[in-house]
Order: C-alpha cells, then sequence, then structure tokens
C-alpha cells in the first residue's frame, strides 16, 4: 500500500457520508412510504406519509375513524369502537407496520414504494 | 515463428477469464448475510487488478466484459448483463486512472478501492435507468462503504498476487 492510498480510502468513506447526508436530507421532504387505508377489506384510500392529513372514514353505520398523518408517520385519533385499541397503537412509519381496528373493519398498512424496486433488483 | 511470449500472455489472459468466472460462481454460492442487494467482496476484482497492473488496461477491460457476458449467461440470465457491465466497466475505468498514477504515490490498494466504488455506483446508475426510478440511490451510502471495505482487501490480494505471478511469467521468458 502507497501512501497516496489512504487518501482514496478516505474519500471513499467521505463519498459514502455526504451521499448518506445528501439522501436524508431528500428523504425528508419525500418520505419514501404511503399509508394504505382499509375498510371492510377493500382500499379506501392511499396517502403519501409526506403528506399532513386527517381523514375521517366513516360507513353507514355510523362507524368512524379519524386518521392522522403526521411528521412522517399514520395513526388513528379517534374512533367510536368499543375497545379503542386502534387509538392506543403507537404510530406507525416502517414498511408492513399496521394498525387495525377489528369492530369498525379498518386497517391502515404502511406500505414502502421502495421495496418493490428493491425486489425488482435483486435477482 | 511462434512468437512464443505472444502466445504465452493470450493463455494467461484466457485463464484469467477463466479464474474470474470460477471466483464469480464461488462469490455466489456464499451471499453474505446482510438484508443489503448488491453487497458482494468483488473477488473477481482482483482478476481485473492483476491483468491490469501485468498487461495494460487494454486486456483488463477485454476481460471484464468477456466475463460480464459468460456468467450472465451461464448462471444469472441475460437481464443482469447491463448491471455487471456497467459496474465492471466503470470499475476497470476507474482503476486504470490509478494505474495511470503509480508514479506519484498512488498503489494497488488505492486501485482496488476506486474500483469497489465505481462498481457499486455503477450498478446504482444502471438500476435506476433500468427501473427508471431514482429510490434505488438511497442504498449508494452503504454501497459506497462496502465498495471501500472491499476495495481494500481485493487491493492488498492483488497487491500480494502481482509480483509473484510477474516473477513467474518472466522467469519462464528467461528459460
Amino acid at each position: 500500500m502507497k501512501k497516496n492510498d489512504i487518501y482514496i480510502i478516505l474519500l471513499g468513506f467521505f463519498l459514502a457520508m455526504t451521499a448518506w447526508f445528501a439522501i436524508i436530507g431528500i428523504q425528508k421532504d419525500n418520505a419514501e412510504g404511503e399509508a394504505v387505508i382499509y375498510k371492510d377489506g377493500k382500499e379506501f384510500k392511499t396517502i403519501p406519509l409526506s403528506h399532513e392529513e386527517t381523514i375521517t372514514v366513516e360507513d353507514g353505520n355510523g362507524n368512524i375513524n379519524v386518521i392522522r398523518i403526521h411528521e412522517g408517520k399514520a395513526s388513528i385519533i379517534e374512533a367510536n369502537c368499543r375497545d379503542q385499541i386502534c387509538v392506543h397503537t403507537r404510530p406507525i412509519q416502517n414498511n408492513g407496520q399496521t394498525i387495525v381496528c377489528l369492530p369498525n373493519r379498518v386497517v391502515v398498512e404502511i406500505r414502502s414504494r421502495i421495496e418493490d424496486v428493491v425486489d425488482g433488483v435483486s435477482e | 515463428m511462434m512468437n512464443h511470449s505472444r502466445l504465452r500472455k493470450i493463455l494467461f489472459l484466457a485463464l484469467m477469464t477463466t479464474v474470474a468466472i470460477v471466483l464469480h460462481f464461488i462469490e455466489g454460492l456464499f451471499p453474505i448475510p446482510i438484508a443489503f442487494p448488491g453487497i458482494k467482496l468483488g473477488l473477481s476484482n482482483v482478476v481485473s487488478l492483476v491483468v491490469l497492473y501485468l498487461y495494460g488496461p487494454v486486456p483488463a477491460f477485454i476481460i471484464i466484459v468477456l466475463r460480464v457476458f459468460l456468467t450472465s449467461f451461464l448462471y444469472s440470465g441475460f437481464a443482469s448483463v447491463i448491471f455487471s457491465l456497467a459496474g465492471g466497466i466503470l470499475s476497470v475505468a476507474a482503476m486504470t486512472c490509478i494505474w495511470k498514477l503509480s508514479g506519484r504515490g498512488f498503489g494497488i490498494v488505492g486501485a482496488g478501492v476506486m474500483g469497489g466504488i465505481f462498481h457499486n455506483t455503477g450498478q446504482i446508475i444502471a438500476a435506476s435507468v433500468v427501473l427508471g426510478t431514482s429510490t434505488v440511490f438511497s442504498y449508494l451510502p452503504v454501497l459506497l462503504i462496502s465498495g471501500t471495505v472491499t476495495g481494500i482487501a481485493t487491493g492488498m490480494l492483488a497487491g500480494i498476487l502481482v509480483p509473484r505471478v510477474k516473477k513467474y511469467i518472466q522467469y519462464n521468458e528467461v528459460k
């Protein structure tokens, strides 16, 4: 190993760090996941986690769930169901996490857009 | 009269192509248990380095292109040609730049690291073009780190191999 090789090695780590910070910066404005809301087993609405949004899911029987997307996380903030489990579930943000409200048959699931891409790459 | 050193060179390069294919195959048998696609030891990069430092960039380019096409046809399928080719050609190009700077304190380890970095960057670029999305770039930091670390390893390995293989070639030529 010659003396200038160390600069190339340092360059490699420097580039990695730069890329890392750049990607963190990009992901802040453009969170990669989206929250998919299912009502009665059917897809009701899909909202990117980067949005700030509050959605009310209501059906003809008077069942109400209020879902909030806030700071890249999805949570159910209000529900008229009897057990309130969904309201007490912690906010979710990672691919595959779910919040379920069984009595009202509402499911909120995080779907990562990046995951589909990766499946396409890896053989 | 048959030119023996030319024949020897052709045979050596054919042998190196074979070694690259076999190393690539062996590497595929032991996937690194990290949940990250694309992290590889890059053992066949050692071959590129050895050939580059013994015979220069042109044979190194020929060997990488042959290796990519042959391994794609043999195991991984033709779809992977574009990824491997982008990575391989960029990596040999980057290593050639460092090889040209040999007199200025840049050694084979530096070339190996550059090769590793550019190999992974090339694959990411190819993936983003083929898949039409830039989300794959979020893998860049990890792949840059792994390219650097595996580059150090392949560079050191090639550094050990080059003088030995050179001695062997010259020994046979004197005889």
